[in-house]
Formats: structure tokens, C-alpha cells, sequence
């Protein structure tokens, strides 16, 4: 149903086994040439609106550049169903299946050839692990993106910070022993990950290697990094201190957001990253 | 459940409507959904509830007002008269879509209490929960920082863009917003303390409400929870569906 002089029309879909995942796609009045079908992947348990209704105000924008966007919920998250088979699978196996079902379904009912995944926090973990599969993705970006971005120009920023203001460095040192602690390599990390639900991080020897295989197929990586995951972002310069020959890549771009905090709670912080990435989905050609 | 848009087309609303199963009841139920951060944070909750209920026979709608959630428009756009209109559109929409006589609204928060204004202007409501209802506007706006430093500012709160105008309708809320006629109600207080809602029960009961208090603490709904406890007033639900029924 078309909502009178917008640039766009929402409408209700569903798809996956038994229709049982549902999502809003928002189409443009007009389809810009060449322009790729974005997919947003829920944060959390949040339902497809996003935080703040961040991702409804990321397909109305897109929009008006041409792209058309979905945005969905996962199966067991907001309205979508939890689907047959569902304890047989690992999480991360079943966002796999609820993602290639998106696509599927945009390039069955819609034409879709490319796609561009974004998420927030556990969103941009799903989108990038994806993209690395799923050689129809042209396009990620990852807002967020629980990782092990932490390294030594990390700890450097860290202690600068605490330096100037350690009430006893007695907090100090213990501060210090949990920073050192590398991502994602922990028993304590990994337990804590499976009693929430929580995305495990990969290796960054794997991140790694993953960010060359997307680089070498050409597809558009885009990183912001907010103020809000200062637990291992804390720098504009820590990505590419991080992944030096990566960074460099003309199709990875990165940015650091530090006045606004993780789930972008402020207008101004939202209509920032909005334009942000649709300005970024125009200079790929996405 | 099918999820649909309904309403103009110049203001389209989001909504899901859960069809009864065997035991198809003449009850509609419409779920008026807190504002903000708080819609985000019950979307779970209300999904269960319309569930339960349709399984009892039920027809049950929950929607997103409009510019909220899924629903056409921004917030800024918006005001009380507007949210309550939704509330009305609603309605008529579950009326027709489920051919029921009688409505019931259940409310959460804020949505309590235009549903209970709503409530009062249609004689097809039959019953009402008020589920922690806000009956003091101008506490709620401390609550979710809404206070501007300046009064034309428009404020970031609970994830929404709280306008002057929005905060003139809130803070304008009072235990009088809640006044009769009604139609037979339940006070839900899910909240530790059990007088978090003594007052709107004797105010109703004052003005010859037939009018039930749930003392009911448990999971807060609007709330955030810790990421993955999944945690949900599922005592609170099976007595508002008992009572609905």
C-alpha cells in the first residue's frame, strides 16, 4: 500500500519455510540502475525496526536514492516463527539459513541480484559472517561489530585515558589484566557467550583472512565503531593499526563515531549515520 | 498471525492480527502498546499475550501507532489526539476483520492510558486492563528524561524525539484523565511495591467503576532485560488472559 506523496512504498512480506519469516520491504518509487537490495539483520533481540527505530529510518532514507531495503526478523525474534528444526541447528547456523531464505526470496519475487547486509552489534556480526559465504553479497557494513579489534594501540589509548584520572592503581592493574585478556580466547568469554546467546567472536587471525577473501571479491566493507564499545574500540586509527593491508583497500572504508553511543539513542546520532551510509551506498554503486 | 498495514493511506498503521483458535469468541482485543523504547522492549511480551489469547478464542490486534515501529511517519509528527485516533482506527479494524460485537483493550504504560481514554468515548469496550498505567504525565516525563532545557526543545528520550507539544500532552495526565464512564476494568501493577496504583484504583472505584486491582510483581515488560534472559511476565499474562475471559 502506497502511503501518498513518499518517495518509497512499505509493504508487509513473508517468506522462509511455511512464510514463517516476516519482514517490511521498503521499495523506492524509483530504482536506481544497478542499485543493490539491502538487508538488515536484527541487533539482539530487537525486532526489524531496530534500536530507536534506527532501521526503519535507514530503508526510508535509502530509499530515497533508489535502493530498495528489507528489513526482517530472524526466526524467534519480533513476529518471525521459530522454524522447524530449530534445535538440531547452532545459531549461527540457523541466521545462515534465515539470511540465504532473504536473499532467496528478493532475488525469486524481486529481482534481486545483489545485496548489500548491515547490522548493529550482533547484526554486524551476522551481516559480515554471511557476506563471507554468500558470494551475492556486494556489499557489508558493520556497526558495531563485536571482534578482536583490541591491540596494542588499544591498550596504549586505554591506559593515556586512565592515566589521567586512576584514583588508585591498585584498579589500575586489574584494569590492565582484563584489557590484555584477548577476545573471544577465553573459557570465561566463551561461557558467558553461550549462556547469552551472544555472537562468539572469531580469531583475528580468521577475521582477518575473512576481510582478504571479501576484499578480493570486491565487496564493500564499511566499519563504523561508536563511543558506546570503548571496551575495544577507543581510537579513529585502531582498525587500521589492527589490520594494516586491509585498511588500506580502496572498497573498506572505516569510521569512528565516538560522540554517540552504541545503539545511536540520539537523533542527531542516527540522521549522522543514515546519511553516512547512504552517501556510502552511492559512492559503491550499491 | 498476519501481519498486515491498515488504516489511510496518507497514515499507514502496522499492525498483526491473531485470528481465534477453536473456540472462536465474539472478543476482540486490541494490545495498545507503550510509546518508545518501551514498545521495543514489551514487543515480546505482547506477542506472547495476543498469542494466549487467541488461543482461548480470542481475535486479538496489537499495531504500532503511527510513527512508531513499523507504522508510517515520524513521532515528531505526532500528539495524544493522534495516538488516541490510532487506537480508534484500530478498533474499528479488528471489528471488521473479526467480526466481533465486543472489544477489549488492554494497555501498557502510556498506552494505558490512551486506552483508557479511548475507552470512555466507545460503547463497544466491554473491558479494560490498564497495565502500569501512567497517571502522573509529569513524573513519567522525569522518569524517561524528557525535561528540556529549553521549552520549544525537542528532547531525546526513550528513543524518541519528545516535542513541546508531545511533553504538553504527557505532562497534562493526571489520576482525573482516567475518568468515567468505563467499562469494567483491571489495575495491573507488576512494579514491587503493591500502592504503586492505589490511587487510580480509588479514584475509579470513587467514580463507580466496576474496577478490579492485579498485584502482580514480575518482569517489568517495558523494561530492558539482560541480553539473552529472555525473561517474561508469564504469571501476569495468565491472569490477564483469566480475567479477560
Amino acid at each position: 500500500m502506497a502511503v501518498v506523496n513518499q518517495p518509497f512504498r512499505e509493504k508487509v512480506v513473508t517468506f522462509g519455510e511455511g512464510k514463517s519469516l516476516v519482514g517490511i520491504l521498503t521499495v523506492p518509487a524509483e530504482r536506481r540502475a544497478g542499485a543493490a537490495h539491502v538487508v538488515l539483520i536484527n541487533s539482539g533481540v530487537i525486532h526489524r525496526v531496530g534500536a530507536h527505530r534506527l532501521y526503519v529510518g535507514f530503508a526510508r532514507a535509502f530509499a530515497t536514492i533508489g535502493t530498495p531495503t528489507l528489513r526482517f526478523d530472524l526466526s524467534g525474534i519480533g513476529d518471525s516463527e521459530r522454524q522447524s528444526g530449530e534445535a538440531t541447528l547452532t545459531l549461527q547456523d540457523s541466521v545462515t539459513r534465515d539470511i540465504s531464505g532473504a536473499l532467496d526470496f528478493l532475488a525469486a519475487e524481486h529481482g534481486a541480484e545483489r545485496f548489500v547486509l548491515a547490522g548493529l552489534c550482533s547484526g554486524a556480526f551476522d551481516s559480515f559472517e554471511h557476506a563471507v559465504r554468500d558470494p551475492r553479497v556486494a556489499g557489508a557494513a558493520m556497526l558495531d561489530m563485536p571482534g578482536p579489534f583490541r591491540n596494542w594501540s588499544y591498550v596504549v589509548q586505554h591506559l593515556a585515558a586512565r592515566a589521567l584520572r586512576l584514583a588508585s592503581w591498585r584498579t589500575f592493574a586489574k584494569q590492565l589484566m582484563r584489557v590484555a585478556a584477548p577476545v573471544g580466547q577465553t573459557e570465561r568469554d566463551r561461557r558467558e557467550a553461550v549462556m547469552t546467546g551472544v555472537r562468539i567472536p572469531v580469531p583475528a587471525a580468521r577475521l582477518n583472512a575473512d576481510l582478504h577473501a571479501l576484499l578480493a571479491r570486491n565487496v564493500a566493507l564499511a566499519f563504523i565503531f561508536t563511543g558506546g564499545v570503548s571496551d575495544y574500540y577507543n581510537h579513529r586509527a585502531q582498525f587500521r593499526l589492527r589490520f594494516p593491508r586491509a585498511a588500506v583497500h580502496a572498497a573498506l572504508c572505516v569510521e569512528f563515531v565516538s560522540w554517540s553511543n552504541h545503539t545511536f539513542s540520539t537523533r542527531k546520532a542516527r540522521a549522522y549515520i543514515t546519511a553516512f551510509l547512504r552517501e556510502w551506498l552511492e559512492r559503491n554503486g550499491l | 498471525m498476519n501481519p498486515f498495514f491498515f488504516g489511510r493511506s496518507t497514515r499507514q498503521l502496522f499492525g498483526a492480527y491473531e485470528p481465534p483458535g477453536p473456540a472462536n469468541r465474539d472478543l476482540g482485543v486490541v494490545l495498545c502498546p507503550p510509546l518508545g523504547d518501551e514498545h521495543v522492549f514489551a514487543h515480546p511480551t505482547y506477542r506472547l499475550l495476543a498469542r494466549q489469547l487467541a488461543a482461548a478464542g480470542c481475535h486479538v490486534l496489537r499495531f504500532d501507532y503511527y510513527g512508531t515501529g513499523d507504522s508510517a511517519g515520524d513521532f515528531e509528527e505526532t500528539s495524544q489526539i493522534d495516538w488516541q485516533g490510532d487506537i480508534d482506527t484500530a478498533i474499528t479494524e479488528l471489528m471488521d476483520v473479526g467480526q466481533v460485537s465486543r472489544v477489549a483493550l488492554v494497555g501498557m504504560r502510556l498506552g494505558a492510558t490512551l486506552a483508557a481514554q479511548v475507552a470512555n468515548s466507545r460503547s463497544e469496550i466491554d473491558q479494560l486492563v490498564l497495565w502500569d498505567a501512567i497517571d502522573n504525565g509529569n513524573e513519567y516525563l522525569v522518569e524517561i528524561r524528557a525535561s528540556p532545557a529549553a521549552p520549544d526543545e525537542t528532547v531525546d528520550a526513550c528513543g524518541l524525539g519528545v516535542t513541546p507539544r508531545a511533553r504538553q500532552d504527557i505532562g497534562s495526565i493526571t489520576l482525573d484523565t482516567f475518568g468515567p464512564p468505563l467499562p469494567r476494568t483491571l489495575i495491573v501493577t507488576t512494579t514491587a511495591a503493591s500502592t504503586d496504583h492505589e490511587a487510580l484504583w480509588a479514584r475509579l472505584v470513587s467514580a463507580g467503576v466496576e474496577c478490579s486491582p492485579l498485584h502482580s510483581p514480575d518482569t517489568m515488560a517495558w523494561k530492558e532485560r539482560p541480553v539473552g534472559t529472555g525473561a517474561m511476565p508469564v504469571n501476569t499474562l495468565r491472569k490477564i488472559v483469566a480475567w479477560l475471559l
